[in-house]
């Protein structure tokens, strides 16, 4: 190794030392470079065959070095420029980080947040529309923010890949398509959003165009930092991206197109819902077979609760171009027509995801208070207990039920209870009882619409406590109570006088269904179960389910818990009759004096027989295919082959079937309008000499578009036309109530099952009859029976007297029922707070001295003493032999 | 023509200092070289002839970017030991865009004469 002279040395490193800060500049390792001088210094000694590295070696050595500018040139060296230039570059740099920051903030920090925000708060979905329907437009919308950083964090000088470049071309197509979709949907609104702006608002309208013009800004960014290749001919000595742009076709357009995809379904409802009300059936049934075909059934139970959601380009859209701009009750018929099930059947719809709110809050709003149908569950509101007591009189052939019922309201609103009340065949309502301040007050009985505009005033003007009760079909009346008070309870009580049912005329034992619910707008029914004690003269034979009999003090009893929802089948008990039936006569206060009523059990006219022809009208709805087997089995299956039978399919166009079906030939699907196909069935029995029509239908929540069609033909049949109905499942059916008044639909009293239909049709069963006698009529050695027996004769005679046929009576039919207390077609009864509001609405509330009870009632005592003193009186008259 | 030289002189040298991270990166491709025949080889190329003492930053400035590495040290019979250096694999990523981009400048270049050209 070749030595070195400390002078030399000495030199060197000064030298060395002044360019230390130069080379460190230059980004190389100073210490390194001294070495490799050193080293070549070394070198070129040696080669001159010198032993020791002297000063002048140093210094020639140095001059060269210094000469060669010692490697130390700037590698990109500033141009020569004048001071405005680099004035003029620095001010683009800083623009240049101002609009990174800008993207960073618009195309990323903006559309992340607002879809954070709308996840959790739902904001846009509750004031606009929904713009994240499913999970997938999430996924979609989270994809943009994605897309620009990516964007952003791959042009970064310091970050040049090819890779992260050709993911960041792809991902800002997806951008570019997502985001233009969402700005087109938000373009009504746009304008608003800029004035909004104005007040410091209006940013998260904007978000989707913010990010798609932070998206095409990414793109030219990508273009530019891409690698470009001169494009050939015709236009050669241009160049286009090499990469890592894609085309849009590739990218942006299949993003846009999924999204369109997407909204179809929304589409389809926006566009379908008002032809699935068109008043022609041909157009119905195509727009219900869209609808099923394309819509979206949680779309449309939406539009059942909310008008709205139409703020974006696509329903305005369908409104220019379709006209479409559905009601909630159209879009409520539709749901039905589509999907068999009333829109309140089923619980409201919630937003998605994160967002677990409802999207309907019915915290405070219920659009049917007040009305006449019992509609959509409201919130919070919860049958808390049920008890029905009774007596069974099977000598009276009739018995007394009280229902008592106690709601309780738990959410922060009053709101009312409606119930729709399945009613034992052929029973009436004959008391109402409201508790206030724990002390019952009695209903007034009054006039049907008297009663519920007194209803309506005191309970949704005044909002006071009021009950109404009212028929709503045959067999069946609407029990509404308001206000549940919020975080409190109502407790009311109906009185139910039945007669007691006698399938088979020939058999001695009669039977009773008890009552049930058949829709209600309140929960909790299906844990709370009612308590049943009934009291009955004679032992039952059989009970339903949950029921036993026992016998309490002597008295047998009919004890148990029942279910008291809507969906459990109704409960039966049957109970020994008296064979022959001995005749009871009953005296009721209320009747004209020294007049009675005499009950009587007839058999069969004529020995049982089937009709020679029959109408059959099957509900196609889907809510009968649970029932299909039974339905061919127990009914069609069983009636009479010499039957001339006509079959009427009711879908959503009717279809005419030959004969008797099989269980194959019935499809059931949606919900179906009952209308076209009764009325078919009603021009087929007028030309069969008005043969009975046998309705099988499942729940009718929709009124018929037929039925004024209906009422012709039934007043022209001049009251020969009937349609005997039964009803499987639970349900309004408007149908029936629609035509109450005609006395056209009349439910079969089924029992056991479905077999009891065609046995009704064969008028086996025994009938009552109930006629007033004055006193020298009065047969001798009649027991006395109960009052209710008088209460069962003014409802026959209520039904005779507002017959469709006998107008001219209706106001004695009120005045009967009024008499009576009976809640019946013409009258309802109604419960108010104080004497004031009965005045104001011209009635009077019930004597509690004359409703009935369970206990003895203090008239009925009144009536043994009467009807013994009566048949003391007659005896006298009577000459002796 | 005084100006005309001083601008050329000016512009030669900023080419100059661009080409030459390039033409040693071409040299290194072929073979590994310590740096007396780094600067032989680039001598061979008129024009771009460079002192021994002004490569040795170039060559460290390049090895700290991870382009260069010293492979090995060899001893050399008549003088100090010598450090051989070699292209990384990035250095060589990096040369063929160098590469790369340089064929484009050329063609651009050629387009621009053929549009100049009467």
């Amino acid at each position: 190794m070749i030595a070195w002279n400390p002078a030399a040395l000495d030199l060197f490193n000064r030298h060395c030392e002044n360019r230390r800060d130069a080379l460190l500049a230059a980004g190389a390792d100073p210490d390194e470079v001294f070495g490799d001088w050193k080293t070549l210094i070394e070198a070129h000694a040696a080669a001159a065959g010198e032993n020791e590295i002297a000063t002048d070696r140093v210094q020639r050595e140095l001059i060269d070095l210094v000469a060669a500018d010692g490697g130390l040139a700037d590698p990109d060296p500033e141009p020569v420029a004048a001071k405005p230039v680099r004035r003029g570059r620095a001010v683009r740099a800083a623009f240049g980080r101002f609009r990174t920051a800008l993207l960073w903030l618009f195309g990323v920090a903006l559309p992340l947040g607002v879809l954070a925000f709308e996840l959790l708060a739902g904001f846009c979905a509750e004031a606009l529309f929904d713009p994240i329907p499913t999970w997938l437009h999430a996924l979609l919308i989270a994809l943009v923010p994605i897309a620009n950083a990516w964007a952003l964090l791959a042009t970064r000088p310091q970050r040049e890949s090819e890779r992260a470049f050709r993911i960041a071309g792809r991902l800002n197509g997806i951008a570019l398509g997502i985001s233009a979709y969402y700005a087109l949907q938000f373009a009504i609104i746009t304008p608003f959003a800029f004035i909004a702006l104005i007040f410091g608002a209006g940013l998260l309208p904007l978000a989707p165009l913010l990010a798609f013009l932070s998206a095409s800004a990414l793109r030219g960014r990508l273009v530019h930092a891409g690698i470009r290749r001169p494009f050939l001919w015709p236009f050669a000595g241009r160049t286009i991206p090499v990469r890592p742009v894609t085309p849009w076709y590739k990218t942006a357009l299949p993003a846009f197109v999924l999204l369109v995809l997407l909204s179809l379904p929304r589409l389809a409802v926006q566009i379908g819902i008002e032809p699935a009300n068109d008043p022609d059936p041909a157009v119905r049934a195509r727009a219900v077979w869209f609808l099923r075909a394309f819509g979206s059934r949680d779309l449309l139970l939406r539009k059942c609760y909310r008008q709205g959601e139409n703020a974006d380009l696509t329903s305005l859209l369908t409104q220019k171009l379709f006209g479409a701009s559905p009601t909630t009750a159209d879009a409520q018929n539709a749901y039905y027509r589509v999907t068999g099930n009333p829109y309140g059947a089923v619980p409201p719809p919630r937003l998605k995801g994160l967002r677990g709110q409802e999207l309907i809050d019915s915290e405070w709003f219920d659009p049917a208070l007040g009305g006449d149908q019992v509609a959509a569950r409201v919130r919070g509101l919860a049958l808390a207990q049920s008890r029905l007591d009774g007596r069974v009189d099977s000598a009276s052939g009739c018995a007394y039920l009280e229902w008592t019922l106690e709601f309780r309201n738990a959410s922060k609103t009053a709101r009312e209870a409606r119930a729709l009340i399945d009613l034992p065949p052929g029973a009436v309502v004959s008391r109402v009882t409201l508790w206030i301040d724990d002390e019952p007050r009695e209903a007034a009985f009054g006039g049907r619409s008297q009663t519920r505009q007194a209803y309506r005033q005191v309970a949704v003007r005044q909002r006071r406590d009021p009950v109404l009760v009212t028929t709503a079909g045959p067999d069946r009346v609407l029990l509404q109570c308001f206000p549940v008070p919020a975080d409190g309870s109502l407790k009311t009580r109906i009185g139910i006088t039945a007669p007691l049912l006698v399938p088979d005329a020939a058999q001695g034992v009669a039977a009773l269904r008890l009552p049930a619910f058949a829709e209600q707008n309140f929960g909790g029914a299906p844990k709370v179960q009612t308590s049943v004690w009934l009291e009955s003269d004679r032992p039952a034979l059989a009970v339903g389910a949950g029921l036993h009999v026992e016998s309490a003090g002597n008295v047998p009893a009919i004890r148990g818990q029942i279910p008291a929802d809507a969906s459990a089948p109704a409960v039966c008990l049957q109970v020994p009759l008296e064979q022959p039936y001995r005749p009871v006569l009953s005296r009721d206060e209320r009747l004209p004096a020294d007049t009675a009523i005499l009950q009587t059990l007839e058999g069969p006219a004529v020995p049982a027989a089937f009709p020679p022809a029959l109408a059959v009208v099957v509900d196609g709805s889907a809510r009968m295919a649970p029932y299909a087997k039974a339905l061919v089995q127990d009914v069609l299956g069983r009636i009479p082959p010499d039957t001339a039978v006509c079959t009427i399919l009711a879908r959503d166009l009717p279809e005419v079937l030959s004969g008797i079906p099989s269980a194959d030939a019935l499809r059931f699907a949606g919900g179906c309008d009952n209308g076209a196909a009764l009325v078919a069935a009603a021009e087929w029995s007028a030309t069969n000499g008005f043969a009975p029509i046998l309705w099988l239908h499942a729940a009718q929540p929709l009124e018929s578009g037929e039925s004024e069609a209906l009422r012709q033909i039934a007043d022209f049949s001049r009251g020969q036309l009937a349609i005997y109905s039964h009803q499987f499942g639970p349900g309004a059916n408007r149908i029936a109530e629609k035509l109450a008044d005609q006395r056209l639909i009349r439910a079969i009293p089924v029992l056991a099952g479905a077999t009891d239909i065609v046995d009704y049709l064969q008028h086996k069963a025994g009938r009552w009859q109930r006629e007033r006698l004055s006193g020298a009529n009065r047969p001798a050695g009649v027991p006395v029976g109960s009052s209710h027996v008088a209460r069962l004769w003014a409802a026959d005679e209520i039904a005779w007297l507002s017959d469709p046929n006998r107008k001219i009576y209706r106001a004695e039919a009120v005045d009967l029922a009024q008499t009576f207390q009976l809640v019946t077609p013409v009258s309802g009864a109604v419960v108010l707070e104080t004497a004031a509001q009965y005045k104001a609405n011209d009635l009077t509330p019930a004597d509690p001295a004359t409703v009935p009870g369970i206990v003895p009632e203090p008239a009925t005592g009144l009536l043994l003493l009467g009807g013994a003193s009566l048949l003391l009186a007659l005896r006298r008259r009577i000459p002796s032999k | 023509m005084s100006e005309n030289t001083t601008y050329i002189a000016q512009w030669t040298t900023q080419m100059r200092r661009g080409w030459l991270e390039t033409c040693i990166f071409n040299v290194l491709a072929h073979e590994e070289l310590h740096g007396y025949g780094i600067m032989l080889r680039l001598q061979d190329i008129p024009g771009l002839g460079i002192a021994e003492g002004s490569l040795y930053p170039l060559l460290s400035r390049l090895r700290l970017q991870g382009l260069l590495a010293v492979c090995r040290v060899e001893n050399s019979p008549d003088g100090p030991a010598r450090k051989i250096y070699g292209l990384t694999p990035r250095g060589r990523q990096v040369l063929a865009l160098m590469n790369d981009h340089f064929e484009r400048m050329k063609r651009q270049h050629q387009i621009a004469q053929k549009r100049s050209a009467p």
